[in-house]
């Protein structure tokens, strides 16, 4: 990349700063820079490792950052103004699908009963949990999750009232930061959580936690992070929009490749970005050997990269449901000024097609 | 005031009468939650607002049971770095809040943008409860701009002398080096690096440093 910089070349490159969080899913983003896909689109591009959610959206929505990873929902909370900024929005490829799991304390684990990763035995335990402690008169347990507008919060909501818990007078939801996930179990601050890998397997790995259930088992490849712009920027910058979906396309495909997910979990580990244990970083990824808990990360297979208007229609429900939003919304034309599939089309037809020697290469593995 | 009690009739009263007038002038003090990870900074930040006649109610550390000190401490506003991990938790008061009675939302809403510009620039975010006059708010954010503006130049400056010092160190080294390898006098070895620095358009620092490194590796 210092070459295309220094070099004399007829086409400028547009330079970009895109900003991400310190996930196991921030990956494709890694990949696009180390292997080349933003060059190859004709991008020279920054990644910002930012501190949290809202200080990507503030950046993002005051032009310090050209693009950023999101929170799935995110754009359709801003679009609505829900998230008290409501500057607009949009997305046009989703970076990663599934990813999450629901972790309780060692503590929690053994007075539910060590129950099966299944959703509806493990909501039972928790119930029969929450109302001995409601006899008792024990506190209520609290629940963390990572961002208001979170794949993550609508889940465990969703889960828990599933089970006849209401999260909103039964548990405490709180928010954490995931690096911060752990010490918040281990100190007893919170009873169990709701975050991306590989969050869950290090609690288990640090033995200060047991994971109930991977969330796919809740709602399966659900899209979790997008790439996401200001509706400004998309239409000042439009080519490098289109090619920065284009390269994000290519680092998608590039990742569901045979022994790809090996190469790009050790990318991660040499980042040094995630302070989780080297072998909970390594597994997020290839799922090797954690059996049902497996994360299942999704980048590319197929057209998982296109957004789903359907996520975005269960997102919205999510939020009228939990009173995130209220009054009259045009719900056709908010998850299509939001969920851009248009754009990914013209970016499809920008990324190079899946080579076909790895076909060949797949066959042989 | 924790050591009231300690204090002699004669400073007790003047104690209440300090009190009387603060509560006159309450109306402008703000009470204030710091959230930072550097003390260096919060400290400047602490002592700035208390001179100004703002009530800094707690000093917390990202890491620090921030949800219970909101509810325990009742602040106004919420002073923390743009950067800070903590901010994501903070957001959750204000989204549901059928729970806690005291919303507390992001400024920028309430603030004109160039503010907010100006704030995240220098690196401050705040979190204020739903409600709060911008009147109120500004010296507040003001003061914290100021601070971290403040904190920010120092901290280049310490940069600058240590990477000066640190090239200073390097080229020395590298001069030596080159002296010893190519059999030529101090002068031409400098020279080198120079021309070498000039062509790559980079710091001499930074071609000492290249040239110690390959010289370790051979």
């Amino acid at each position: 990349m210092s070459a295309a910089r220094h070099g004399a070349g007829p086409a400028k490159r547009a330079r970009l700063r895109i900003g991400m969080l310190p996930l196991a899913d921030a990956v494709p983003l890694l990949v696009a820079r180390d292997m080349g896909f933003f060059a190859g689109q004709g991008l020279d591009v920054t990644l910002s490792l930012e501190g949290s959610w809202a200080g990507i959206r503030d950046k993002l929505a005051a032009g310090m950052l050209d693009a950023a990873q999101l929170l799935a929902p995110m754009p359709l909370a801003a679009n609505l103004g829900a998230d008290r900024l409501g500057v607009p929005m949009e997305a046009a490829i989703v970076l990663s699908r599934n990813g999450s799991s629901i972790t309780v304390s060692n503590e929690l684990f053994l007075a539910m009963g060590s129950p099966p990763p299944d959703p509806v035995a493990a909501g039972q335990a928790l119930w029969r949990v929450i109302e001995a402690d409601r006899v008792a008169g024990r506190p209520r347990r609290t629940f963390a999750h990572v961002f208001p507008f979170s794949a993550h919060h609508y889940l465990l909501r969703d889960w828990l009232d599933a089970a006849g818990i209401e999260p909103d007078r039964d548990v405490n939801l709180v928010v954490i930061p995931p690096p911060l996930m752990l010490e918040h179990l281990r100190s007893g601050r919170v009873d169990g959580y709701c975050v991306g890998a590989p969050w869950g397997m290090a609690a288990e790995i640090e033995g200060v936690g047991r994971r109930l259930m991977p969330t796919h088992m809740l709602r399966t490849d659900c899209a979790d992070k997008v790439l996401g712009v200001t509706r400004d920027w998309a239409v000042l910058n439009a080519h490098s929009h289109l090619s920065l979906i284009a390269a994000l396309i290519e680092a998608g495909q590039w990742l569901e490749k045979p022994g790809h997910r090996e190469q790009a979990a050790q990318m991660l580990v040499d980042s040094h970005l995630i302070a989780a244990p080297r072998e909970s970083l390594l597994r997020a990824l290839t799922d090797e050997g954690d059996g049902v808990y497996a994360p299942r990360f999704v980048f590319g297979v197929g057209d998982s990269a296109r957004p789903r208007h359907e996520d975005a229609r269960w997102f919205l429900s999510q939020m009228r449901r939990w009173e995130q939003v209220s009054g009259p919304i045009d719900v056709d034309a908010l998850v299509e000024s939001s969920y851009r599939l248009k754009l990914y089309g013209q970016a499809q037809a920008l990324a190079g097609s899946p080579v076909p020697g790895d076909i060949v290469a797949r066959c042989l593995h | 005031m924790p050591d009231a009690g300690r204090r002699t009739k004669q400073g007790h009263a003047y104690c209440l009468k300090r009190e009387q007038q603060r509560l006159l002038e309450s109306q402008d003090a703000v009470r204030v939650i710091l959230v930072d990870d550097d003390r260096h900074r919060m400290g400047l930040l602490d002592s700035a607002l208390s001179a100004a006649g703002h009530e800094v109610v707690g000093k917390l550390l990202d890491t620090d049971d921030i949800l219970g000190a909101v509810d325990r401490l009742a602040p106004d506003i919420v002073l923390l770095d743009v950067d800070s991990p903590s901010r994501d938790t903070l957001e959750s008061l204000g989204q549901i809040s059928r729970d806690r009675p005291r919303p507390i939302v992001l400024f920028a809403q309430k603030s004109d943008s160039e503010t907010i510009r100006r704030a995240m620039r220098a690196g401050v975010s705040a979190y204020v409860v739903d409600g709060m006059h911008p009147n109120r708010l500004q010296p507040v954010i003001e003061v914290a701009i100021a601070r971290f503006q403040e904190f920010q130049g120092m901290r280049r400056e310490l940069e600058n002398a240590r990477t000066k010092l640190a090239d200073r160190r390097d080229v020395e080294k590298a001069k030596g080096l080159l002296m010893k390898r190519r059999g030529v006098d101090e002068n031409v070895a400098y020279e080198l690096m120079r021309k070498m620095a000039m062509d790559r358009n980079i710091r001499l620092g930074e071609v000492a440093r290249s040239l110690i490194a390959a010289a370790e590796l051979l």
